[in-house]
């Protein structure tokens, strides 16, 4: 329930990412500058000619678009949405998802697109949608799990998942609900997708927790394999909810330190010492 | 944007030197006053509760932000383990419970018991209020997003430092949910209002108490040390001639 | 040896008549002030009677003191250990209910109430709420009730009596009661100090006054439970404590304290003695049985010239010893052996000494025919048919102190840790003396009972006489001998005198140098 606000501020979580990345990017190069925009900000989502990901593929989208409705969209996809556009709306209605703001000049924004012209046109296009989901090594689930849940530490010593993730499964505990449940990511994204999202975060909260501390590969493989793994079980899966047991916990904890003040407080003195003598007294109201 | 500015780089720095010069300052100006301004004198019963529950919460609270700030690697080593993890939840929110059980307590007090009425001033009842409704937040963020040791050592913990360091990286903090950055908002506020309320009276908390030695004279003037006349100056030289 | 001087003080209670001129005067100077309405730094109870704070004696409510442990003395109720813990809530501090709520009456009422079928009043309204109220209790509540339920029999003294002693006691024809004045002992082991956890009290080097600085003082509120006399008060306004602090500027100013200059009975006698601050420790930590003696041995003899060259070491100057050796409260104490402290079992070695009451013990009863009497009386009169009177005679030497209609057990547990000795001893020198000057002035003791009397406690008919002077007709300057404060002398510690002469206001102003321990 409370990860709604969460979604619906995603917009502005992707303004401030883009704004954030923005600050970094040198400003001296010129050749490469719509490659390496979209490998930073827009490969965690899309491909270019291999398939769709977290969003569309990209290939042949200049063809597809005006630059105009592109220059537009991709500065602010909700803005777009609001409007009314046909074409944003169904975007949406199949992605379910909004992509953030972008924080992008125009220029910016034309080199990545000649980028995606020039490598749309070299690559064959040819690749299917999603990878069919192969079966995962046992161990590999195994490792994902205690990865997700902390009990394997990440090698860069980044955060267990389960500080702001939930994922239906019995054999983890109940992960947080500071950002969205995972339980049908795989679905939702497929495993690239989720593997890019794993390779370069691209929402600010998660980006800030792995500043400086990316997951290895391996590390990549085994908790797509989980999460592969959880999606496809989830169904049969009834862990506990951890909402009201913790409430209840607090509750149980704080009458057990009441008790404890009550207990050492046991020999304080509790009234006056005159108090006979006042209560003997007639009052006047 | 420049609202998040405002809220997460303006306000921390803001607050923090008010709350540094101003203590200052007021330790300096009026020292006098300094004091945990005690109301035991006038009612203890009702504070009994009030003030343990709350004290010692808040203590425990304190120090769990503390530590999660200051270590936020230690902090996610010992989360790694679930058990460790839900029990360091609970104890957190159980010490936030209390600290809002006694806070209630002490508000109501307040309220409702004329002597201890005409010890109160408005900055008490700004004070209770503000870390009251902090304290809810800080309940409902325990329970609506969980495992906040967890995130707040890898999220909250570089956006602390980076204040401390002068390189306020706000992306995350401004992608938190609502509630969590009005109880950040808060907090920064209470920092900055600590020097004009009673909350001074943590400052002076009497920790080299432990480190004195019981008994305390004082010389106004020390004859031992004084310049004995036979022979030459030996605590300090004459200085202008 | 580490000598030291400190301003001690001796009440001699056969004189104390109860008039609290002493409490008047120093409210009006001290004490007269929003939150410290209640604060009596000076009062003077009526014993048998619960005090103030009510049963303030009682230490399994209060937990003031110090306790004897295995290797030492610890604080009762606070302490570095329980200080801390107890810092968010005292569990044994006093309230405002065990003093009482001050309260004032709207005196203006009775002028400017408008004109109507009753008479105006003045209601009595709280000094703290400022609203109207019932007075439950007020100052002196329990002042000459001697006897009465909720106050004398409630005497926390009277628990090592047995209940057919305490029964006697009250006897109506029997009772008696006398004065108890107090003020801060200023103690040598000061429960106080120890106590607080800012640091804010501390003992003044010079000549030892317990003071609070009100700067530091931060409302932790241990003193008020750690001091078993309950002489340091909570402000509630200030959030300060405050205690009595001896009338220092009046001292230094070589003027008596307002309590003691004020005293119709005079019956206060204040000097210095010099001690010897490296065993008090070792003092503190005696065993009950050996408190007392061992609190007078650390009492210096100012004429031993060991004594003086050491305390001339420590820079106690000459006119303090001086006044060391003219101290009227030596001569009580130590001399004469006169003046016993109260409750030395709390171990806080107070500096104020009182000389035990003599006269509610010696005026005890015997059995005599009173038949003679009472048929000279109106036949319709009340006519007491038992056999008792007060007795004053001299007859049986020290009989009367052994039957005394005052337990001595309940003085000794007031005065010398329940060690009857000890306040029979000094009784008996007081009873001595009497002897010895009615053997003078009204002749009908013979000289040798008078000198063997004399003898017996260890006087000479000139110490007899000198006690007798300094009790009875002692001067102003004879009570309160005190000492040049030498202030003076202080700048020398913090710049060179010598750097100022000729330079009359040209030279250069240096920081003052910091108070240290």
């Amino acid at each position: 329930m409370m990860y709604q606000c969460f979604i619906v501020h995603k917009n502005i979580v992707g303004f401030f990412v883009a704004a954030g990345l923005f600050l970094f990017v040198p400003t001296g190069f010129t050749q490469e500058l719509g490659k390496e925009i979209f490998t930073q900000k827009c490969s965690a989502c899309h491909s270019i000619g291999k398939g769709r990901l977290v969003g569309p593929d990209l290939a042949g989208v200049n063809d597809r678009r005006s630059e105009g409705w592109l220059l537009k969209f991709i500065k602010s996809p909700q803005a777009v949405i609001n409007s009314g556009d046909p074409v944003a709306k169904a975007l949406f209605e199949e992605f379910k998802m909004v992509m953030p703001d972008q924080a992008l000049s125009d220029k910016q924004i034309r080199d990545i697109l000649s980028f995606i012209k020039k490598n749309g046109i070299s690559s064959s296009a040819s690749t299917p949608p999603v990878a069919l989901a192969g079966p995962v090594p046992q161990h590999e689930i195994e490792l994902g799990r205690n990865l997700f849940q902390g009990k394997v530490r990440f090698a860069n010593g980044g955060p267990s998942c389960t500080s702001c993730h939930h994922v239906k499964n019995d054999a983890v505990i109940g992960g947080g609900i500071l950002a969205r449940e995972l339980t049908t990511v795989f679905s939702r994204m497929g495993g690239e997708g989720v593997r890019a999202i794993l390779g370069g975060p691209p929402f600010p909260v998660m980006q800030a927790a792995y500043q400086g501390m990316p997951f290895t590969d391996d590390e990549i493989r085994a908790l797509v394999g989980f999460l592969q793994h959880a999606d496809q079980e989830h169904a049969y899966q009834q862990p506990r909810d951890y909402g009201w047991g913790l409430f209840g916990a607090g509750v149980g904890g704080v009458a057990v330190l009441m008790g404890f003040y009550c207990m050492i407080g046991r020999r304080r003195k509790k009234q006056s010492v005159n108090q006979d003598i006042y209560d003997r007294q007639i009052k006047s109201e | 944007m420049t609202f998040n500015n405002f809220l997460f780089v303006a306000l921390p720095y803001i607050a923090i030197i008010t709350f540094v010069i101003g203590s200052i300052q007021r330790y300096r100006a009026t020292g006098f006053k300094v004091s945990s301004l005690s109301s035991q004198f006038l009612e203890g019963r009702k504070l009994y509760f009030g003030s343990m529950a709350f004290h010692w919460g808040i203590l425990a609270v304190f120090m769990g932000h503390l530590i999660t700030f200051l270590f936020p690697t230690a902090t996610l080593a010992w989360n790694s383990n679930p058990v460790r993890l839900i029990v360091l939840e609970v104890m957190a929110f159980t010490f936030g419970l209390s600290i809002l059980i006694g806070l209630t307590g002490l508000f109501l007090r307040r309220l409702s018991t004329p002597r201890i009425k005409m010890v109160t001033n408005r900055m008490d009842l700004i004070i209770e209020l503000l870390l009251l409704s902090q304290v809810v937040l800080g309940c409902w963020i325990a329970l609506g997003y969980r495992w906040g040791a967890s995130w707040f050592a890898s999220d909250l913990s570089p956006y602390l430092w980076s204040i401390v360091k002068l390189n306020p990286q706000i992306e995350a903090v401004s992608a938190m949910p609502p509630v969590i950055r009005t109880h950040i908002v808060g907090a920064f506020v209470i920092i900055g209002m600590i020097p004009f309320t009673r909350l001074m009276h943590f400052l002076v908390a009497p920790f080299h108490y432990i480190f004195r030695p019981l008994q305390l004279v004082m010389w106004t003037w020390d004859r031992r040390r004084v310049r004995d006349p036979k022979t030459v100056w030996t605590v300090h030289r004459p200085k202008n001639n | 040896m580490d000598i030291r001087s400190q301003i001690s003080m001796v009440f001699h209670l056969d004189k104390c008549i109860g008039c609290h001129t002493c409490s008047v005067a120093c409210k009006n100077i001290w004490t007269d002030r929003k939150g410290a309405e209640y604060m009596w730094w000076n009062n003077v109870e009526t014993k048998p009677g619960t005090g103030y704070p009510t049963k303030w004696e009682d230490q399994s409510i209060y937990k003031g003191g110090w306790e004897k442990t295995d290797d030492g003395i610890a604080l009762k109720g606070a302490g570095k250990q329980k200080g801390l813990l107890n810092i968010f809530h005292n569990p044994n501090m006093p309230m405002i209910d065990d003093y009482y709520e001050p309260f004032t009456y709207k005196y203006l009422d009775l002028i400017e109430a408008p004109a109507g079928d009753d008479q105006p009043t003045a209601r009595p309204v709280s000094l703290i709420t400022g609203k109207p109220i019932d007075i439950k209790m007020g100052p002196n509540w329990d002042d000459d009730l001697s006897g009465t339920q909720d106050y004398a029999r409630n005497d926390p003294n009277l628990k090592n009596l047995s209940l057919a002693e305490q029964e006697a006691m009250f006897q109506l024809e029997r009772m008696a009661f006398f004065y108890l004045p107090r003020i801060c002992n200023h103690c040598l082991n000061p429960a106080c100090v120890a106590s607080c956890p800012s640091g804010a009290i501390y003992k003044r080097g010079e000549d030892g006054v317990v003071l609070i600085n009100q700067n530091v003082c931060r409302a932790w509120r241990m003193c008020v439970t750690a001091c078993p006399y309950k002489k340091s008060y909570y402000n509630w306004n200030t959030g300060k404590s405050e205690k009595c602090i001896l009338c220092y500027p009046r001292i230094e100013a070589g003027l008596a304290p307002a309590c003691m200059h004020s005293c119709v009975g005079r019956i206060r006698y204040l000097g210095v003695i010099l001690y010897d601050a490296d065993r008090i420790h070792e003092v503190a930590s005696a065993s009950d049985k050996d408190l007392i003696d061992k609190h007078m041995n650390i009492l210096m003899n100012p004429f031993d010239p060991e004594v003086i060259a050491s305390a001339k070491k420590n820079g106690i100057a000459d006119s303090t010893i001086h006044a060391a050796q003219n101290s009227p409260t030596y001569k009580f104490v130590k001399k004469w052996k006169l003046a016993l402290p109260l409750h030395a079992e709390f171990r806080t070695l107070p500096m104020l000494f009182y000389v035990p009451p003599l006269l509610p013990v010696m005026a005890s009863l015997k059995e005599v025919n009173q038949s003679k009497q009472n048929e000279k009386l109106n036949p319709i009169a009340k006519v007491w048919d038992d056999n008792w009177l007060y007795d004053t005679s001299t007859e049986e030497l020290w009989g009367t102190i052994a039957q005394a209609r005052f337990p001595l057990k309940y003085l000794a547990s007031l005065f010398s840790a329940g060690d009857e000795e000890k306040v029979k001893e000094r009784l008996k020198k007081l009873m001595a003396v009497r002897i010895y000057r009615r053997f003078k002035t009204v002749g009908d003791i013979p000289e040798k009972k008078a000198h063997d009397v004399l003898k017996d406690v260890g006087y000479t008919p000139e110490m007899a006489d000198e006690v007798y002077c300094l009790t009875s007709l002692a001067k102003f300057d004879d009570r309160f001998v005190i000492p040049a404060a030498h202030r003076e002398q202080a700048i020398e510690m913090l710049e060179f005198t010598g750097d100022k002469k000729g330079s009359t206001g040209f030279g250069f102003k240096e920081e003052t140098m910091e108070r240290g321990l």
